[in-house]
């Protein structure tokens, strides 16, 4: 199986000095869902955030494929967070000012990709995950649940190589939950790299690969 | 190219979608943004449109007219016309004959009215609506058919010497002739000749008066200078100058601060809301949202409602001052108002918009 995400002696120093990580090297597996697991402070957050290209690493860098992906303008950074990344974060993060398939359509517009033909895979995709669609309803009426069904929808919206999930299940019910994680598999499932950091036990037993920090 | 448009078009349509999502963002900057015009419109506006009112009289002909006096001696003739229409600047000129008092020919003890020969009436410019018709033949202004007694604005009037003149119809006077109100005359063709005692000109300008008052002096061929008088509308182009200053400045100084004003406190109120969205902008940039796309998202927000806000505050501005029937700005001082006042809100939310790009996406979307 090819490497596809390589992380090389990666350190990150907060400006006010404190390093949360110091030369770490890691493999995340395309195909696979790894689970990154640890303590509270050991910088699991940071790594997803330096992974999804929204922190520079004070040293070491990120490859994806092959690629080095760590460095370049932050106006290249975005590019490649709207095409190559996914996010799932801990609350959903979505707008509440906008309708569901307006939130599942969002990145369309950051990767300049038509607005109709995201609304149609958005649509397969909430169909997918089971999410009512009801014209202009807005995510404030939906459960939490449902609400992280979305930010997957979102997330899975552009077949992304690399999609990185934040305590994805810490709202969940047991029910919701495993929607979830199936879904993250089954994404892994296309040859993607799955990232998922979490403290939840049900959750690492079904990562494939786990990476203690 | 295609790509490019349809990256404007999208754009374009998230942001009006966020105006339309944002009521409480929008309806703010909408209250502002048309306020501005508002308070700039029955402010300024009105003072420019006073003064626009007020120099539209003082430009009108009876503001840029030479009149030249000439006693019967001073050798003043109506050849003068000629001379004058080779100079520039002029408008209109006309020449009058001495006046002759003539009365209601069936009114012996009728109003002395005074007639006079005239020349140059018979041009368009004038706007007489006649021909020059010979010595016997006369028309008259309102006032001096009424003073005639001559309702029905025909007649015959009868001079001391025994003269009779047949009254055809009424003159039609433009303001600049009224110095020389009552106005009886004898149209005179012109080629004829004779002795002049007053002469109208009327120049293109009220600036050009000035100048043009020694030119006329020139050509009158006086024998006698002494015997001229020279009366003009000088002292009115002075006040015209004076009033379009102090006005312009006033006008200017106010409009400055009202936009300055209130551009400021958009930015301000602009930068608080965006602090109140930040969690929505640190969403977008961690979803791949580049900073320049954020900033054209907020721009382009804004300047869909400053628009409409724009033209609607400059709309119901100038309709306040049609109802109290103050004066109303012309058009093109209107749009240039809602024009500004849209820039002016643009700049002010350049700054909420880089905030906006800015703002941290790990620390917008932790969870505590």
């Amino acid at each position: 199986m090819r490497a596809d995400l390589v992380v090389r002696d990666l350190t990150f120093e907060y400006p006010h000095g404190l390093r949360v990580l110091d030369q770490v090297n890691a493999v995340f597996s395309a195909g696979l869902v790894t689970a990154v697991t640890g303590p509270s402070g050991r910088g699991k957050s940071t790594l997803m955030y330096i992974l999804g290209l929204m922190l520079r690493p004070t040293a070491g860098s990120v490859l994806l494929q092959d690629e080095v992906i760590s460095a370049g303008t932050d106006s290249a950074r975005s590019a490649r967070r709207a095409r190559d990344i996914g996010f799932v974060f801990q609350d959903a993060a979505l707008d509440p000012s906008r309708s569901v398939i307006d939130n599942v359509v969002e990145t369309a517009l950051y990767r300049g990709e038509s607005r109709a033909k995201a609304v149609m895979r958005g649509v397969e995709l909430l169909r997918k995950f089971d999410v009512p669609i009801r014209p202009g309803a807005k995510p404030s009426q939906v459960s939490g649940g449902q609400a992280q069904r979305i930010a997957l929808c979102r997330a899975l919206l552009a077949e992304p190589r690399l999609l990185l999930a934040d305590e994805p299940t810490g709202n969940l019910d047991h029910d919701s939950s495993d929607v979830v994680i199936a879904a993250l598999r089954d994404h892994a499932a296309t040859g993607a790299v799955v990232i998922v950091v979490t403290h939840d036990a049900r959750v690492v037993d079904r990562c494939d690969e786990v990476i203690q920090l | 190219m295609n790509g490019r448009f349809r990256s404007v078009g999208a754009v374009m349509r998230e942001a009006l979608s966020s105006a339309w999502s944002q009521p409480v963002q929008s309806i703010l900057t909408f209250a502002m943004v048309a306020g501005m015009c508002v308070s700039v419109i029955l402010t300024a506006g009105r003072t420019v449109g006073a003064q626009e009112r007020v120099a539209a009289t003082l430009e009108s002909p009876a503001g840029r007219t030479i009149v030249v006096r000439a006693a019967a001696d001073a050798g003043v003739t109506s050849a003068i016309l000629e001379r004058l229409r080779y100079v520039r600047g002029i408008t209109w000129a006309g020449a009058f004959g001495p006046a002759i008092d003539v009365t209601n020919s069936n009114i012996p003890d009728g109003n002395p009215v005074p007639l006079r020969t005239s020349w140059g009436l018979e041009t368009s410019q004038s706007g007489a609506p006649f021909a020059a018709g010979g010595d016997s033949l006369a028309w008259g202004s309102v006032d001096a058919l009424e003073a005639l007694g001559m309702n029905d604005h025909s007649g015959t009037a009868t001079s001391a010497a025994g003269t009779s003149y047949s009254i055809q119809g009424e003159l039609v006077t433009p303001t600049y002739l009224s110095d020389i109100q009552p106005l009886l005359v004898t149209p005179q063709s012109s080629r004829s000749s004779g002795t002049v005692a007053v002469v109208v000109v009327v120049a293109k300008s009220p600036a050009l008066v000035k100048s043009l008052i020694p030119v006329v002096m020139g050509l009158t061929d006086a024998s006698d200078r002494s015997k001229i008088k020279i009366e003009t509308s000088q002292a009115l182009e002075s006040v015209r100058s004076s009033v379009n200053h102090q006005l312009s400045a006033f006008g200017r100084g106010l409009t400055l601060i009202i936009f300055g004003a209130t551009g400021a406190l958009l930015a301000a109120v602009l930068c608080g809301l965006v602090l109140l969205r930040r969690r929505d902008f640190g969403r977008r940039r961690a979803l791949g949202a580049s900073r320049s796309l954020v900033v054209s998202l907020v721009l382009t927000q804004t300047l869909f409602v400053a628009l409409l806000a724009s033209i609607v505050g400059t709309a119901a501005a100038a309709a306040t001052l049609l109802l109290t029937g103050d004066p109303l700005p012309s058009l093109t001082y209107s749009i240039a108002v809602a024009v500004a006042a849209t820039v002016a809100t643009i700049v002010a939310a350049v700054p909420p918009s880089f905030l906006a790009a800015n703002r941290d996406p790990i620390k917008e979307l932790r969870v505590p």
